[in-house]
């Protein structure tokens, strides 16, 4: 099929397998392997990009789902050379161990604060609860959420 | 080679439906198919992907009837229904499942033609007596009781070329009652369910149980109706007292020991939404 | 201490944030194959043919190799020092034509890509002979699965230590009993490697994640008879390993590969391949017997234990035998024995894991602990006061002084924190209360190592250079896990050097330049490496002031470094940047500002850990809430002691899932669980926020700044405080872990209330 899409506002073009993953689409069709994949079956979110906004598993949507939708990865959240802010709580939360599930739970988080700009920690390890982190007990993670929803003004 | 439709209106995927043979996939949300697919390596003669048909996505609530499309996501059913009281189960079930990536993609009908065991759309469907608009090739359509569309095998009884379009609710039949669901897992988020209770009531003004229905998924095969349970609620207050008593009503209807013990806590939890 | 003690992201956060840093899955070069596997289909028996012809058939399929069409390269997946340090049997092939569980290698697809190299391998037909297999300790223990009459027990061995007390005999003796299921790493990165070979250099280059590159080298050149030097091996950045990265299954085959194959090789495991066809955590069972005096303290101890090693036996005869001298790091235990016995199964094989068996023993002790402190009327804190190890003892195992030992500390501040009487009596009260929750308050210790000393002859060699900007290039074999060694290291060389962390270039193990190293393992780094680092930081140092001090013709002992630049003690005008110091070197000295370290401890404090749990069970559906939890740890000096924090929650989340619900069962059939929807992590939301209090006045006299470990003692109270603490709310004596909803029901229902 031929599929047209965005990713990261820029429109893609492709030739492609219907049933190819987005997953496999971004990481080798567009070089782009800020996506991990981490278990190939929607339960670690190592995977996980924004579709339209929504948090979604890049290893369990296939070519034929994405005609003309708008995926967001982890590539496209920095801007002009500076981390989102995420990106840097993450950093400076002593968020980030061995990384890898790092970039989905960023993405997991940014899906959170686009509708929900003020989560408490309950609504925040709600949120990340699809996202796994085998190095750290979260607790770094949902301050670092916590904390760019501060500065991102959403709490009062 | 596989031939790929994706179409973006019911006219379309009335046409597309004549092409399936029992050799096609039919791609909903994928948070199940893919899965298969790549277990199996399949590769379809069709893949019918109904991501793009809008109108399987609407949602209408209005006072007499919930209209949902097939393609509603969980996420959607959960926002649409939350906080009405007589589809609360539909929102709970469908806030329950998987996490919330699953939920943003996993469809209404994708859970139920999956048939899965373990699915918790099928017993609050059944529990709200939901009605399953199905088309077929060439745009034909039937309704039936969403009763009928699991073929006791975990698969379903659709024929090839027929997809679930949309779910109907008569709420008017359902003025007064209050449905709640309450899931057992592995763990208390992210998880499937291992009892997977739903509970309709219709309450007085004193708050005693004039009618009751329970439905039960995760046991059996296809979601089972409880009659001792309800038996039980009839008359009383939704008071968690009852729970050991409601509890006692899985037996015989399950090999698990473990899900036969842990029931009264599911109804204890269960009743405890009930109370105001 | 300028930068020590500070708290600083891990070195390499920002590209993990942004996405850009490339783990080895990641890694792509021109004309690359991707590898796909054909794993054993049947727990034990025979290949007897491979059929690959549909296989070569699909286009993009480059070749398929098995048993019948490559050489028999035979290795020991355990092995990371050459044989005279180690020595093991050639105990597998690369492809297995006697397979020994469902996962074992039998063949490998290479293809253009990895689709198409995973639907050519599910094409590749194998046929099998059956054998008769044993899935689990009383199968094996029958020995059906053994072949030509061999025994199943591959290893039996009684060790004592210490010496039997005077009143043993009046002591009370206490036994308990205790099974355990085994354990999948699950570290977030799958199993990945990369390996290339150039036909007319000679060379094979191996990129992975792994915890001893100068291992896998070892292994690798000794399989395919190269010279070490030819064979490079490259160490990517680890997406966590937690043990499951120190052994090798990827590296062999893509070495062999690579060379059969003359381009790039790429293999990734998908979560389910790493599940079942690399390694798990033992299960194992046994018996702990204390021999106690009235008043609490320990006259004796006696374990037993079973040990299950999978399909092959790999580490297994250290893994039973070396957490046992770990009681001797945090107890007084005059006299103890352990009787072990290892078994091999159809199953996926045992190895190394996150405390390599301590967390285990530990499951053993603090329940004997917590039985004893029943028995004896004495409250567990008190017990284990009366019982742990202070400064100026003696490990009487290894015959090391424990040092500045700070258990007592870490029980008594931890338990003042945790307020453990309160929540002691609040359980007690809420219990009597409810009818179907019960809470539970436990707490346990243990004690760990920090080197391979006395085991082995423990050292590391470190090399640091100034470019002529004064920069430094340091040279040091580090395998960080994503623990933060690198950022230790550079912390510590900093705060030698006076200069920033940024103005460090550091990177990780590379066979072909950083110096010779064992690996990450018994939480050597730190205390070793780190020592090491700390070292050549000194050396450098004193190599500047030697030039300026010929630049200024000044006494070296009156020059010192500060901010980047050398000062003089009599004049603070007088100031030398490292650049002009360099540069100056360089032209008058005919030399670059170098220093090289080499460093070997003699010691090997005790490091321990003492944690509180605070657990609800719904003894209804047998589901168990960690309400709340403290980790103290005795350090040292904690490098950067917001990631010790982070790792040791880290190691609590571990440690209750292993406590509550992970297991690895065995289907029938021999299939090893091999998905996380059925295999249960701890996620955000089960989780309270873990507390985590560092002791840090009781230094270590040879680690860096004082430094003593904490990744492997992090984890090993866990599971023992989180069952000790569902047995005080149950008032049981629940033996089987993890203690998941199943098994708390059932015993629920058996009880009757």
């Amino acid at each position: 099929m031929r599929l047209s899409f965005f990713v990261n506002e820029e429109p893609v073009t492709l030739d492609t397998d219907p049933q190819r993953r987005l997953l496999d689409i971004l990481r080798e069709d567009l070089g782009l392997t800020g996506t991990k994949e981490g278990c190939s079956e929607g339960e670690c979110g190592a995977c996980t990009v924004l579709m339209d906004g929504l948090a979604v598993h890049s290893c369990l949507t296939l070519a034929a789902q994405l005609q003309g939708r708008h995926v967001t990865t982890i590539e496209g959240l920095e801007k002009n050379g500076e981390l989102d802010i995420l990106q840097r709580c993450f950093v400076e939360e002593i968020a980030i161990q061995c990384g890898f599930c790092t970039t989905g739970m960023i993405m997991s988080a940014k899906a959170l604060l686009l509708k929900n700009p003020d989560p408490s920690p309950e609504e925040i390890r709600t949120a990340l609860s699809g996202n796994l982190c085998r190095c750290s007990g979260y607790v770094q993670i949902v301050n670092a959420v916590s904390r760019a929803a501060h500065e991102m003004g959403g709490a009062q | 080679m596989t031939a790929t439709y994706i179409p973006k209106t019911l006219e379309e995927l009335g046409e597309n439906l004549t092409h399936l043979t029992p050799n096609s996939l039919v791609l909903a949300g994928g948070t199940d198919l893919v899965l298969h697919i790549r277990a199996k390596h399949l590769q379809p003669d069709v893949l019918l992907c109904l991501s793009d048909v809008e109108a399987m996505r609407e949602i209408t609530i209005t006072p007499d009837h919930a209209v949902i499309g097939a393609m509603a996501t969980m996420r959607q059913v959960e926002d649409a229904c939350q906080g009405l009281e007589d589809l609360q189960s539909l929102a709970d079930a469908a806030g329950g499942v998987g996490s919330p990536q699953i939920r943003n993609k996993g469809t209404i009908g994708g859970n139920v033609a999956n048939a899965s065991a373990a699915g918790d759309l099928p017993p609050v469907l059944w529990l709200l007596n939901a009605q399953a608009d199905i088309m077929g090739p060439g745009g034909v359509c039937r309704s039936i009781p969403v009763r009928e569309l699991p073929d006791g095998s975990q698969g379903n009884t659709l024929a090839v070329g027929e997809v679930v379009v949309r779910f109907t609710i008569d709420r008017a039949s359902l003025r007064g009652w209050r449905s709640v669901f309450v899931k057992l897992g592995h763990r208390s988020q992210v998880t499937i369910s291992r009892i997977g209770m739903s509970m309709a009531l219709l309450q007085d003004e004193a708050g005693v149980i004039q009618d009751a229905r329970v439905i039960v998924g995760a046991i059996k095969p296809v979601p089972f109706r409880l009659p001792a349970a309800e038996d039980i609620l009839r008359g009383n207050l939704p008071d968690p007292a009852l729970a050991p008593a409601l509890g006692e009503t899985f037996k015989g209807n399950t090999r698990r020991t473990y899900k036969e013990a842990a029931a009264k806590g599911v109804f204890e939890d269960t009743l405890l939404r009930f109370r105001r | 201490m300028k930068l020590v003690g500070t708290q600083q992201p891990i070195h390499d956060a920002r590209g993990k944030a942004s996405g850009r840093l490339r783990y080895a899955c990641d890694l792509t070069y021109p004309g690359m194959a991707h590898l796909a596997m054909v794993f054993s289909a049947i727990p034990h028996g025979y290949v007897t043919s491979i059929d690959a012809s549909e296989a070569l058939a699909m286009d993009g399929v480059y070749a398929v190799l098995h048993a019948f069409n490559t050489p028999e390269y035979r290795f020991n997946h355990y092995r990371t020092q050459f044989q005279s340090a180690q020595d093991l049997p050639l105990e597998e092939c690369v492809f297995q034509r006697y397979v020994r569980f469902t996962g074992d290698r039998v063949a490998v697809v290479a293809a253009r890509d990895e689709e198409t190299a995973r639907r050519a391998a599910a094409l590749v037909k194998v046929e099998y002979e059956k054998l008769p297999c044993a899935l689990d300790f009383d199968q094996a223990l029958s020995g059906i699965h053994c072949l030509d009459g061999k025994s199943p027990i591959e290893d039996e061995g009684t060790m004592t230590v210490g010496t039997p007390q005077p009143d043993e005999a009046e002591g009370i003796q206490i036994t308990v009993h205790n099974e355990l299921s085994r354990l999948h790493h699950a570290a977030m990165e799958t199993h990945a490697c990369v390996a290339d070979y150039d036909p007319d250099e000679d060379e094979l280059t191996i990129r992975s994640p792994s915890q001893a590159v100068f291992g896998i080298r070892t292994v690798v050149a000794d399989m395919l008879s190269m010279p070490y030097n030819r064979v490079r091996v490259v160490k990517t950045t680890m997406g966590g390993s937690f043990g499951g990265k120190q052994e090798w299954m990827l590296e062999p085959v893509c070495a062999v590969a690579a060379k059969i194959l003359k381009r790039p090789v790429k293999l990734v495991y998908d979560r389910a391949e790493t599940m079942r066809s690399t390694y798990c955590r033992a299960a194992m069972r046994g018996d702990l017997r204390g021999t106690f005096r009235k008043d609490g303290t320990l006259l004796r101890l006696d374990l037993d234990i079973l040990l299950d090693a999978g399909a092959y036996v790999g580490n297994s005869l250290d893994y039973v035998r070396a957490p046992f001298g770990k009681f001797f790091r945090c107890y007084r235990v005059p006299c103890a024995t352990l009787h072990s016995r290892v078994v091999s199964t159809n199953t996926t094989p045992s190895g190394a894991f996150r405390s390599w068996g301590v967390a285990e023993y530990y499951v053993f002790m603090e329940h004997l602990l917590n039985k004893a402190s029943e028995v004896l009327g004495i409250d567990p804190v008190e017990l284990r006061l009366k019982n742990v190890l202070l400064p100026g003892e003696m490990d009487i195992k290894m015959g090391l002084p424990v040092e500045e030992a700070r258990t007592r500390e870490c029980l008594l501040q931890g338990a003042a924190h945790f307020q453990w009487e309160e929540k002691r009596r609040e359980d007690a009260r809420f219990n009597a209360s409810s009818h179907r929750y019960k809470r539970g308050t436990a707490v346990a210790c243990a004690g760990h190592t920090n080197t391979y000393y006395t085991r082995f002859n423990d050292f590391a060699g470190v090399e640091a250079r100034m470019c002529d900007d004064g920069t430094v290039q340091a040279n040091v074999s580090i395998h960080d896990h994503g623990c933060g060694t690198v950022q230790a290291f550079k912390m510590i060389l900093a705060e030698e050097l006076e200069l920033p962390t940024d103005l460090i270039r550091m990177k990780e193990a590379d066979t072909a330049c950083t110096p010779y190293d064992y690996g990450c393992f018994s939480s050597r780094s730190t205390f070793v490496v780190g020592r090491a680092v700390q070292e050549c930081g000194k050396n450098l140092r004193r190599e500047i002031c030697r030039s300026a001090a010929q630049m200024l013709h000044v006494p070296e002992d009156q020059l010192y470094l500060q901010e980047g630049t050398v000062r003089w003690q009599n004049n603070d005008q007088v100031s030398l940047t490292y650049e002009q110091v360099s540069q100056w070197t360089i032209l008058n000295l005919r030399k670059e500002l170098f220093a090289d370290s080499r460093y070997h401890n003699m010691s090997n404090p005790t490091v321990t850990g003492t944690h509180f749990a605070r657990v609800e069970v719904d003894t209804w559906t047998g589901l168990t809430k960690v309400l709340d939890y403290l980790a103290v740890h005795d350090v040292g000096q904690a490098i950067n002691p917001a990631m010790c924090i982070a790792q040791t929650q880290g190691a609590v989340q571990m440690g209750c899932g292993a406590a509550l619900r992970e297991q690895m069962t065995i289907s029938p059939d021999g299939r090893s669980v091999n998905s996380l929807a059925k295999y249960h992590l701890m996620n955000a939301p089960d989780l309270p926020d873990i507390q985590v209090e560092l002791i840090q006045d009781g230094p270590s006299q040879e680690g860096p700044f004082g430094a003593k470990s904490i990744g492997e003692v992090g984890m090993a109270p866990v599971a023992a405080a989180v069952a000790g603490a569902v047995n005080q709310a149950l008032d049981a004596d629940l033996q089987v872990i993890p203690m998941d909803p199943d098994r708390i029901v059932e015993y629920i229902t058996k009880r009757g209330y």
